[in-house]
Order: C-alpha cells, then sequence, then structure tokens
C-alpha cells in the first residue's frame, strides 16, 4: 500500500466539539508533508463547509488537499443553496466507495 | 475443525449508538454501494451497533399514530433484507461480549456472533479494514 | 414549556418518524401548550429542503426515512411556538433564506429573558 494516499472521512461538525477541527487540521499537517489527502465531509460535517465556520477547511485547500461535501447530507440540512467556502466540491458517499475499498488508499472514518 | 471465515474486501467495524447520529444511515449507504460494484463486504458490529440486529422488535417497528397503515421496518429486518439479497457479498458479526455487555441476546439468526479474542481473523480475512464510529 | 433542540440528525434510518419534533408535539398536547427554539445544528430544520431521496437497501425501497421536517409542520400546526436562532442560521449559510411558514428568527439569548415565564425548560 502506497501511504501517501489518505482519503479523511469527517462526520462531526463544528458543533459537536473541537474534534471536527483537531481531525481536518490532522488532514492539513498531512498534505503539508507531501501525502495527497482527500476529505470527504459527511453527516454533520457538511455544516462546516460554508463561509468560515471551520477555518482548517482553508489549510487543507491551502495544502493542496481536495475537500467535498456529500450531497445527501447537505440537501438533508436544507443547504442545497448554501454558499460553499471556495474550492469545496460536490459528492456524494456512494461515488467515493471505490477509493474507500482501495487497497492503496489509507482511509480514516472520524 | 473450526470453519473459516469468508474472505471479503473489505470489513467495516461498526461502532456507536443508534438513534444518536446517522452513522448507521451512511454506513449502509456505503456498504449497498459496495455491494453494487460488486464489492464483498463484512461489518463487524461492536458496541450499541450490536442492538441492530436483535429481533425483539420482528419486522417493523412500533406504529406510527400519525399514519397508522405505513409499516417501519425495523433495523433488523433492514440488515436481513441486505443479507438475503447478496448472500456470497455480505456477511454480518457481532460481537458477543457487547452485545451480552448490553443484554442483547436475540440476534438474527444470520448473524454470526464471535468473541472479541477472535476479531483478529475477521481482519485477516478481509483486504481492508475501516472503523466507523467510536464505542 | 420551552424546549430547546439544538441537536439534529440523529439516525435517519432507524429513528423514521419518531423525532424530538413528534415528542415536543405530545408534549404540547399534554402540558397545555409548548414553545420550541431551534438552535446551533437544529437551526437548519427551519428551512426548507428537498424531500428525502428514498434509499434502496438490498432491493427494498425504504420510502420511510426520516422526514423532519414533516413532524415539524404537524407542530407548527398544532398551535406550537417555534423559534430559530438567527445566529444559527448565519452559521449555516442561510441567512438569505426564508424559513418555514410560522417560525420567528431570534436573536441569540432572546428567550433567555422569558425563561422564568415558562413552567419548564428543557433540551430535547
Amino acid at each position: 500500500m502506497d501511504p501517501s494516499r489518505v482519503l479523511l472521512i469527517e462526520t462531526r461538525g463544528p458543533h459537536s466539539g473541537p474534534g471536527c477541527a483537531a481531525f481536518l487540521a490532522d488532514g492539513a499537517a498531512l498534505a503539508a508533508h507531501g501525502s495527497s489527502v482527500r476529505v470527504l465531509l459527511l453527516g454533520d460535517a457538511v455544516t462546516g463547509a460554508v463561509a468560515n465556520a471551520v477555518p482548517e477547511i482553508a489549510s487543507l485547500i491551502r495544502a493542496g488537499a481536495e475537500v467535498a461535501v456529500d450531497d445527501i447530507s447537505i440537501d438533508r440540512r436544507g443547504m442545497s443553496h448554501a454558499r460553499l467556502f471556495p474550492g469545496v466540491t460536490r459528492t456524494s458517499l456512494e461515488k467515493t466507495a471505490a477509493e474507500i475499498v482501495d487497497s492503496d488508499v489509507k482511509v480514516v472514518w472520524h | 475443525m473450526r470453519k473459516s471465515l469468508p474472505q471479503t474486501d473489505l470489513l467495516l467495524t461498526l461502532m456507536g449508538a443508534p438513534h444518536a447520529d446517522d452513522t448507521l444511515t451512511d454506513t449502509l449507504r456505503l456498504v449497498q454501494a459496495l455491494l453494487d460494484s460488486g464489492t464483498r463486504v463484512s461489518v463487524w458490529a461492536c458496541g450499541y451497533a450490536t442492538l441492530l440486529t436483535q429481533r425483539a422488535l420482528g419486522e417493523c417497528k412500533p406504529r406510527n399514530p400519525a399514519s397508522w397503515d405505513t409499516e417501519y421496518p425495523s433495523t433488523a429486518a433492514i440488515i436481513a433484507t441486505m443479507l438475503a439479497a447478496h448472500p456470497e457479498h455480505l456477511y454480518w458479526y457481532g460481537c458477543r461480549f457487547c452485545s451480552d455487555d448490553r443484554g442483547a441476546d436475540d440476534h438474527l439468526a444470520e448473524v454470526v456472533m464471535r468473541p472479541p479474542a477472535r476479531y483478529a481473523e475477521n481482519v485477516a480475512a478481509a483486504g481492508k479494514t475501516l472503523v466507523i464510529g467510536v464505542m | 414549556m420551552l424546549a430547546i433542540v439544538e441537536q439534529a440528525y440523529r439516525g435517519a434510518l432507524e429513528k423514521q418518524f419518531f423525532d424530538c419534533f413528534c415528542l415536543a408535539a405530545e408534549l404540547h398536547r399534554q402540558l397545555g401548550g409548548l414553545d420550541m427554539l431551534l438552535r446551533g445544528a437544529a437551526a437548519t430544520y427551519a428551512v426548507p429542503a428537498p424531500e428525502p431521496v428514498s434509499l434502496i437497501l438490498g432491493g427494498r425501497e425504504l420510502a420511510t426515512f426520516s422526514v423532519p421536517r414533516t413532524n415539524l409542520g404537524t407542530l407548527l400546526d398544532a398551535g406550537a411556538g417555534v423559534f430559530v436562532e438567527r445566529e444559527g442560521l448565519a452559521e449555516h449559510g442561510l441567512t438569505d433564506v426564508e424559513p418555514i411558514d410560522g417560525i420567528t428568527v431570534v436573536e441569540g439569548q432572546e428567550l433567555a429573558r422569558r425563561w422564568p415565564d415558562y413552567r419548564t425548560v428543557c433540551f430535547l
């Protein structure tokens, strides 16, 4: 396995406490040290993708990580038209499934 | 002779209490997406996630007074449906200790209860392991 | 009574129908009136959302996925007062979105000044 490809799945939002920011900061540190990092914001974590709710998302993007939100999670929260932080894209958990099972990708779920 | 575990591509170790957040919903979304692409999946339910396959509710949850004729399937029924639809690709295990610790002793027949000391065998039988949720 | 809801989306698949709004409607009926304040993550309940997509699991369509805004509508129809904190909407990028009819936007802690008027204040 090439440990340099990492997928982080964040499910906790900023209202859950400081764990969300800490986990995303872990991702930014990995990206800054050369790992290829993708982040999927799922469930409550999508609430961190608007405005500047979680500044660590900006750090992730600056460090070269890709950050995406899960469509179903964001629609369920009535946030379909909310302006996402620049650089954050929309995807789905289902579209991420192949990456999750890819033996070359280290996956961490928070 | 001990029967060997079926090999799968991915082991999902599912922890955490139901009714707390959307972990179960998202986990089953993921499981279904993986099955749809031909991936073999095993789930090891741990902690409060062992409650999901109890037979106490039967097929349906209690009736909804606001929608009396609507049937709301129990989590056990949903999981049983998925197992029946994907007999060679989906396996569900439960941690016997966590289950006993919570007084949950009547599970779906399709669910294999295993002692936590044998968890490593499940990990070895999977190409990859992902831990979802916390105790 | 005043019921404050700040946690949201607690188990769509296993919850299906009996959520905090169902409980609040019953409390409203039994206890002679209830106000609800939505804040934090629960502030998003105050704005419209698309109907939830059904899930197909094991070939079976699950159309009973939880619909919190339907239950919230039932609570409103029953005459309960429902408020949402402006800050909660802003935190979720929903400042420009019109809340569901019948929901009143309030400032943070605005309702706290009225706590002495309620027989019970609790979190659901």
